[in-house]
C-alpha cells in the first residue's frame, strides 16, 4: 500500500469513525463546483422525462439538470446523472464544454438543498452512442455521472456521441 | 464281671454305630425335588420361556406377570433374559429393564402440517427501452415430502407488453388473449419437486418513459394461494439527452 492510498485509506477510516453523523440525506443537489472549468455555483434543477424523452429543452448556457429516474441524491441506490449542453446555438459554450479536457481526480463538489457539500473526484470517462440509456444507470449511491455531447459529425451537422464523465464520493479527513 | 463289661461294650458300639450314622448322612444324595429340579439340564439362551415356566420350581420368586414372558414374546423379552432370574433366584429388576426399552411407536400422532409452495419470479432486465425482449422466469417449488395437489399457476400479463411465448416444462399451458393472462396447470407437483418456467414478451410502443413494469404470478394449490414476488422493470428513454447544438 503506498503512502497516497494509506492516507485515503485511513481518511475514510476516519469518515466512518470521527464523522457517524454524516449520513446520507434526501435532499436533492441545488448547486454544482467544477473549479477546474471554471463552473462555480451552477444552478442544478430537475431534468423530468417528457413525452418519453428527457426534456433537454429546459437547459440552456448556465443550468445543469439531474436526468429523471436516475439517483436523487448523494446516497441513493443509484448514481446521479447530471447532463448539460457542450455547446448552443451560434457556437455558445455550454456548461459542460470543457468536460472531456477534465482530468483524473479534479474536484466537483455538489451543494444539496439542506446546505451541505459533498466532494467528489474525477475517476474516468467513456463515450457512449446515444441509444446506450442503461450505461448510466449504476447501482451505487457514491457515484456521480456528468453527461454531455461529443463527437460532432459535420455531415449529419449532429453529435453522434455522448460523454460520460465519472466521479466518486471523497471522504478524505482534510474534507471533515 | 464280664457280663458287665460285654454288655457295655454293646452299648458302646452301638452308640458308635449311631454316632457314625449321623456323620455320614450330610454325605448321602440328596432328595429328588417333585419338579426333578436339579435332574434339568441348565436352561440355556435357546430354551424357550415356556420350558422355563413349566420347570420353574415353585420356591423360586416368579416374575410379576407384566414381566413375564408371554409365550410370544417381543424380541426385547428375549428368552436368553429370562432363565437368568430364574435359576439364580435374583432376577433383574424388571423396572430398570422396562426404562431400557424404547418407547412404543406412536398410534395417533398427526402429520406435520404441509409447507405451502413456494413461487419466485425473475425478471431479466431492471430498465428497459421499447423493443425490449422481456423474459420472465417463474420458479415453482414444493417443500414438502408428500405431494400436493391441484396446482396452477396464473399471471396476468402488463398490457405494455405483447406476449411471444413460453417455455413449460410440462402441464398444461394456455394464454388467454381477451383477459392478456396465462396459466399453467400442473396438477400434483412431488416431493420436492421443482419446476421452471419462462414467458417471453416484448416491451410495446404502448409503454411511455418512466412507467413502470410491475407484475405478480399467482399459485394455487390445495395448500392455498400463494403470490410471487413482484418483478419490477423502468421503462426508460430510447435515446440520452441531446446536450449540444451548433
Amino acid at each position: 500500500m503506498t503512502m497516497f492510498s494509506r492516507r485515503r485509506f485511513l481518511g475514510v477510516l476516519a469518515a466512518a469513525i470521527v464523522c457517524p453523523h454524516r449520513t446520507m440525506s434526501p435532499a436533492p443537489p441545488v448547486s454544482l463546483d467544477i473549479p477546474a472549468l471554471n463552473l462555480l455555483n451552477v444552478p442544478v434543477m430537475p431534468l423530468p422525462i417528457v413525452n418519453g424523452a428527457w426534456d433537454e429543452a429546459r437547459l440552456g448556457a448556465r443550468e445543469v439538470g439531474l436526468l429523471q429516474t436516475t439517483g436523487r441524491w448523494p446516497g441513493d441506490a443509484l448514481a446521479m446523472v447530471l447532463a448539460a449542453h457542450v455547446t448552443l446555438e451560434g457556437g455558445v459554450r455550454g456548461p459542460f464544454y470543457g468536460l472531456a479536457a477534465l482530468r483524473p481526480n479534479a474536484r466537483v463538489t455538489l451543494q444539496t438543498q439542506d446546505g451541505r457539500l459533498w466532494h467528489y473526484r474525477i475517476i474516468g470517462r467513456r463515450l457512449l452512442r446515444p441509444s446506450d440509456v442503461k450505461a448510466i444507470y449504476h447501482r451505487d449511491g457514491r457515484r456521480l455521472f456528468l453527461l454531455t455531447c461529443a463527437t460532432w459529425n459535420q455531415r449529419r451537422q449532429a453529435y453522434a456521441h455522448r460523454l460520460l464523465v465519472g466521479a466518486t464520493m471523497d471522504l478524505t479527513a482534510a474534507e471533515l | 464281671m464280664n457280663r458287665v463289661a460285654s454288655t457295655f461294650s454293646l452299648i458302646v458300639l452301638v452308640v458308635a454305630a449311631a454316632v457314625s450314622l449321623l456323620a455320614i448322612r450330610p454325605a448321602l444324595p440328596a432328595p429328588q425335588s417333585p419338579a426333578g429340579f436339579t435332574e434339568t439340564p441348565t436352561p440355556t439362551a435357546t430354551d424357550t420361556p415356556t420350558a422355563s415356566l413349566a420347570e420353574t420350581p415353585t420356591d423360586t420368586p416368579t416374575p410379576t406377570p407384566t414381566d413375564t414372558p408371554t409365550p410370544t414374546p417381543s424380541p426385547t423379552h428375549t428368552p436368553a433374559d429370562m432363565p437368568i432370574p430364574i435359576l439364580t433366584g435374583t432376577p433383574a429388576p424388571p423396572v430398570l429393564r422396562e426404562t431400557s426399552l424404547p418407547p412404543p411407536p406412536p398410534t395417533n400422532t398427526p402429520p406435520p402440517p404441509l409447507n405451502s409452495p413456494s413461487i419466485v419470479k425473475q425478471v431479466n432486465l431492471e430498465r428497459a427501452q421499447v423493443g425490449d425482449i422481456l423474459v420472465f422466469t417463474i420458479e415453482i417449488i414444493n417443500p414438502n415430502p408428500v405431494p400436493i395437489g391441484d396446482v396452477v399457476v396464473s399471471d396476468a400479463l402488463s398490457p405494455l407488453v405483447d406476449y411471444l411465448g413460453a417455455d413449460v416444462p410440462r402441464g398444461e399451458f394456455s394464454f388467454d388473449s381477451g383477459a392478456y393472462t396465462w396459466t399453467l396447470r400442473l396438477g400434483a407437483m412431488a416431493p420436492n419437486e421443482r419446476v421452471t418456467l419462462t414467458i417471453t414478451t416484448r416491451l410495446s410502443e404502448r409503454a411511455q418513459p418512466p412507467g413502470e413494469l410491475l407484475n405478480t404470478a399467482v399459485l394455487t394449490s390445495t395448500q392455498g394461494v400463494t403470490q410471487s414476488n413482484t418483478t419490477n422493470t423502468l421503462v426508460v428513454p430510447k435515446s440520452l439527452p441531446e446536450t449540444g447544438r451548433r
